[in-house]
């Protein structure tokens, strides 16, 4: 018997960015190119927070939180990637990660995978797939997207009180912490920034063709045709929260963060940068002060017993099940 | 005749400043404290219009209310009564602490007694006394209340470290050797009041320590935790050389606090009062 198995696999393409980061933006690009998100029923419906969709799927989400409680440990724990990472090992988990994969298009044909929180769990996905992920790292000022976050993720009467760049940037620096070191290695992926997508749309979306060329050589001939469909899904329009003074000027951010910011932005032009990780470690209050906001979250979400948490917020963290206390 | 000098007494909470406060209040001959609801109303319309508790710019704000002329007459009012007394007077409110950079502008060569206590054994004290039942289960406390006690600590100490009549009290020392420690406290009161006391004065403030009420013991923990940063560990260790008689000046730039500790601070307390209706 032959098995019908396509001589060029396809790689998945994984589009990673923290929330509100333009991870959408490059999902929409990506599909457009030629890969598909994935049966529609499926995908998380439009809001007024991403009028054109976020190409979240369903089942992935279920995948992540289950991957979470099984590696027993939080999310914001700096050993929660290797921890995740071991649970490809596990003969049932990597077998429904194989199995969410296969369901996600025909054999050969390309596909994607963009989700939030999808970096924390790449060193899982990298060992349990058969073919391993070509990675979309998105990047904007996060300063940006912190605003972009309250607006679209917490409750209005709290705006103006509440701040969030210094969470936010702790979160995010903790999602490209998780990425980099698993796409080192790996020259197939690569640093988008959002704000240079919107500014040079031409440029940085041949850029991102030649990136996908990697997926497999058939989709990349049939991707290059697609550049003008992938040219009109840019609307500089949807660029809001744009803060007029840099990120790198903000008194209240980090240096290390914005050591990190410059560094992504010099592998986003084609700096052959290594990732040293000691350079970025974590600042020692990270973890109980990102738990501590996700704890935050879900008072907020439950304050009014009458709607509590939305349906999309109740598959997604940080409402899965609470992880073991940071003792 | 010189005005009379205040006696502040300051610590972060549950650091002992209490207990110092009593034992201090013990044996001062005259003048104490005022009319605490004054203080406590006034204190309120100074924290209200100092603006957020939690900002860098804090001890200038408050030198700037002392500076105005409407503050100063108020707070004339309760202060004065006080400092007529024919003697050093004692300022027994340890919440002064953070408010130490306005009254430091009011009043002439203040006395100063720091009580400092392990910051992770005083975190897990102010959780168990002070912190809604509610949330307890829910929220982790170490990297905030550190962030609150290096905060706290550095304004006191802008202050009040440089003053001529500084005494750094250790709880710890006072728990383990609470004679010697007691002893150094009468002698440090000796030299900055003038008033001499006697050996019995010791045994009298004796009477108010006692060993077994100290709970929360875990004094490496803090250095262990990895949730503090190196500088409110080395912030710690110069509190305990002050506390050992080290003559070490006080070098704010040493210890400075993360730029990220404000966000941390303000929406901790703002999640506090979302979700009980009252702050800490």
């Amino acid at each position: 018997m032959t098995l019908d198995v396509p001589t060029d696999p396809a790689r998945p393409v994984f589009v990673l960015g923290a929330e509100r980061s333009g991870a959408s933006l490059v999902a929409e690009l990506v599909r457009a190119w030629g890969a598909a998100p994935g049966p529609v029923e499926l995908l998380v419906p439009a809001d007024a927070t991403s009028p054109r969709g976020t190409f979240e799927h369903a089942p992935l989400a279920d995948l992540l939180r289950d991957l979470a409680a099984a590696a027993e440990t939080s999310l914001w724990d700096r050993d929660f990637p290797t921890r995740v990472g071991s649970l490809a090992d596990d003969p049932a988990l990597a077998a429904r990660a194989r199995e969410h994969a296969r369901a996600m298009a025909e054999p050969g044909e390309a596909w994607f995978w963009k989700e939030p929180l999808l970096g924390f769990f790449l060193p899982f996905f990298q060992r349990a797939l058969p073919v391993p992920p070509l990675c979309l790292l998105v990047v904007r000022n996060p300063h940006d997207a912190a605003l972009s976050f309250a607006r679209a993720r917490l409750p209005k009467d709290l705006a103006g009180r509440l701040r969030t760049t210094a969470t936010y940037c702790l979160s995010w620096s903790a999602l490209v912490r998780a990425v980099l070191p698993a796409l080192e290695g790996d020259p197939a992926h690569a640093v988008l920034v959002y704000e240079e997508l919107l500014r040079s749309p031409v440029v940085q979306v041949q850029r991102l063709c030649r990136a996908l060329a990697g997926v497999s050589a058939a989709a990349a001939e049939n991707g290059a045709a697609r550049l003008p469909e992938m040219f009109e899904g840019i609307d500089p329009g949807l660029w809001r929260s744009k803060s007029e003074v840099s990120f790198f000027d903000l008194p209240q951010v980090a240096e290390a963060h914005k050591e990190l910011l410059r560094h992504l932005h010099r592998r986003a032009a084609g700096a052959a940068e290594a990732y040293e990780p000691a350079r970025f470690a974590a600042a020692p209050y990270h973890r109980e002060w990102s738990e501590n906001f996700d704890a935050f979250r879900r008072h907020l979400a439950l304050r009014n017993p009458e709607t509590g948490p939305s349906e999309r917020d109740r598959r997604r963290h940080p409402f899965w099940p609470a992880p073991p206390r940071n003792r | 005749m010189p005005p009379a000098r205040p006696l502040f007494i300051v610590g972060v909470e549950r650091s002992g400043a209490g207990l110092i406060a009593r034992l201090v209040g013990r044996s001062l001959p005259t003048g104490r404290g005022g009319d605490p609801a004054a203080y406590a109303a006034f204190s309120g319309d100074l924290i209200a219009a100092r603006g957020d508790r939690w900002s860098p710019g804090l001890p200038e704000r408050l030198a700037e209310l002392a500076a105005d002329p409407a503050w100063r007459d108020r707070a004339r009012e309760l202060i004065d009564p006080v400092a007529s007394a024919d003697g050093p007077w004692l300022w027994p409110y340890p919440e002064t602490g953070l408010l130490l950079p306005f009254w430091a502008q009011l009043v002439a060569d203040p006395i100063c007694i720091v009580a400092g206590r392990n910051p992770y054994d005083a975190s897990r004290s102010f959780l168990e006394n002070r912190f809604p039942e509610k949330l307890k289960r829910i929220i982790q406390f170490p990297a905030y209340f550190s962030f609150r006690w290096q905060f706290t600590t550095l304004v006191q100490l802008s202050s009040c470290a440089a003053w001529s009549d500084t005494l750094f009290v250790g709880y710890e020392l006072m728990m383990r050797s609470p004679v010697e420690q007691v002893r150094r406290l009468v002698r440090f009161l000796d030299s900055a009041t003038g008033v001499s006391h006697g050996d019995d004065a010791v045994w009298t403030l004796l009477e108010d320590i006692d060993p077994s009420s100290w709970h929360f013991r875990d004094e490496h923990a803090f250095f262990e935790l990895g949730s503090i940063t190196k500088e409110q560990k080395q912030l710690f260790r110069y509190l305990q050389r002050r506390a050992g008689d080290a003559a070490e000046p006080f070098a704010p730039e040493h210890f400075p606090m993360p730029p990220y500790a404000w966000e941390y601070l303000r929406n901790f307390d703002l999640f506090v009062e979302q979700a009980v209706g009252e702050s800490v």
